[in-house]
Formats: structure tokens, sequence, C-alpha cells
């Protein structure tokens, strides 16, 4: 990291800042083919027994969770902030091999001693275009 | 309903980077530079009031839906639903333990009907609650 204290440390510009946020901004879409490679990478790194997926043939439910994060690429500077809640609920499953589109829309910001937060409603959909999980997070910016 | 899932694992500095790649490999332009960032280098978390590098939330987080999998299977993957608040950051080095069902919900709300609820929560070394909530599955 060079020469820089912390104090001089910045987050990685990444888009625009919370204040030029607007509720209602859509975001996506993403779209990934659901491989058994990446049911594998991802217990491995939990670390978890990827055979509960592997023998049912599905994805686990939390695997594109952290879509959030390229969703908002662009549009909001994440910064240096922390998640306060995730909500989901997996309407019914994905399977592995089936292909997934995900898309989001910014449903609420707000500010909460003195902090800034963002809350993203995110949905899988399968290549129906039926819902498949529906995620919610509010996290932080600073 | 059920008897206590539980579930331990060591979210090492190693841990937070292999969780944190899986969003690169899926989208390869986000690829992080290692090393970098409030979830791998201590100066910047610490810049932040962090007393380490931060795991991520969804980490922890992903291992509840894993225990709710190992039990109820597509009761879960096609019907469950979590709502976790995280309420301390979990740091580099820290022991976690997530436990679903282990002490009666706290849930205020009344449970959905034709679903079953259960508290979720996560712990570290110190026994400190750093997230919480609940989970439901279709009965």
């Amino acid at each position: 990291m060079g020469t820089e204290t912390a104090h001089t440390l910045a987050p990685p510009g990444e888009g625009p800042p919370w204040s030029a946020l607007s509720v209602g901004l859509k975001v996506g879409p993403l779209v990934h083919i659901i491989s058994s490679e990446m049911v594998r990478d991802f217990c491995a790194a939990m670390p978890a027994d990827a055979a509960i997926y592997e023998r049912q043939g599905v994805m686990p439910p939390t695997l594109l969770a952290t879509d959030y994060i390229p969703l908002l690429r662009g549009h909001l500077e994440l910064g240096w902030g922390l998640m306060s809640r995730h909500t989901l609920k997996a309407v019914q499953h994905v399977a592995i091999g089936e292909t997934v589109t995900v898309t989001g829309e910014i449903i609420d910001k707000f500010e909460r001693k003195g902090r800034h937060y963002w809350t993203l409603r995110y949905d899988v959909r399968n290549a129906r275009g039926e819902l498949c999980i529906e995620n919610t997070v509010t996290c932080s910016v600073d | 309903m059920t008897s206590k899932l539980e579930a331990s694992f060591h979210m090492s500095q190693q841990a937070i980077d292999d969780f944190g790649a899986q969003v690169g490999k899926r989208v390869p332009a986000l690829k992080r530079e290692p090393g970098t960032g409030h979830h791998a280098d201590p100066e910047a978390a610490k810049s932040v009031g962090l007393r380490g590098p931060v795991g991520y939330s969804l980490h922890y987080y992903a291992h509840v839906s894993h225990l709710m999998t190992g039990r109820f299977g597509r009761r879960w993957t096609d019907g469950g639903e979590m709502s976790i608040a995280f309420i301390k950051p979990v740091c580099a080095g820290d022991d976690i333990r997530v436990e679903v069902g282990a002490r009666p919900l706290q849930r205020p709300e009344p449970v959905p009907a034709g679903k079953s609820a259960l508290q979720a929560d996560v712990y570290n070394q110190l026994g400190e609650l750093v997230a919480a909530g609940t989970v439901l599955v279709v009965e």
C-alpha cells in the first residue's frame, strides 16, 4: 500500500456517491449459467459439502447473493460500508445447468446515526422468466 | 420442530479471500487486486474502525442456508426464507459458530401461515452475537 497512512486511505471510486443514488434505479441484467464447478467452488470457499447440492442437482440458494456487487458497479460507489441486513426468499430451486438472469432495483435509501444506507432488491429468474430467488440487502456506504 | 443445527468455521484471511473471489469468478471485471480493501488490507480496515480485515456477511449467511438445505432439502430450496441482521463485524482470525433453532424465536412478527420458523444466530469466539434473524420453511 505504499506510503499511505490509514487516515489517507480512500475506498476505490467505482461509481457515483450515495447522494446521487436514486430510489427506483434499475440495475442488471447479469446472466449466469449455473455449473457444477460454480457450486463446488462456492462450497469449497465456505467451506461446505457440495454433495448436498450436487445430489439434488440444485444451486445453493445464496450462491448469487453477492451479485449485488456487480449489479451496483458503476451505479454507486460502495465504499467501505458494512451490510446491515439481508433477506432471501427461495421461491423455487435453480437447477444446475440452468441459465439465470439477475436484475435489481434500489428500493430505499436513508440516513441513520450519521451513516448513509441503501437497499437493493434483486431477483434471480430462470430462462422461463420465473422468479427463483428474491433478495433484499441493506448496506451502509461509509 | 427440529433439533439444533450447528456449524463452525475459522474466518481466516484465506477464507475471506476465497469467498470474495467468488464474485470475480462470475464477473471477471470485478476481480480484486489481492491484499486491497477492507476485506484484505489491515490498514484499510482500521481506517474505518474495524479490528482487522472484515469477513463477508454473506459468508456466514451462506452457512445458515447450508444448514437448512442439509436438514430440509427441497422444503428449503423451494419455499425457504431467511432474514438476518448483521450486528457486529466478523474479522480475520475470528472463530464463527452458526446455530439454527438453538433458542426461542426472537422475531416479533407473526409466522406466516404454512411456514415454520426457527431462530438463526451467529456467534464469534467471545460468544458475542454477531448476526441474528429468522429462517422459515414450508411445513
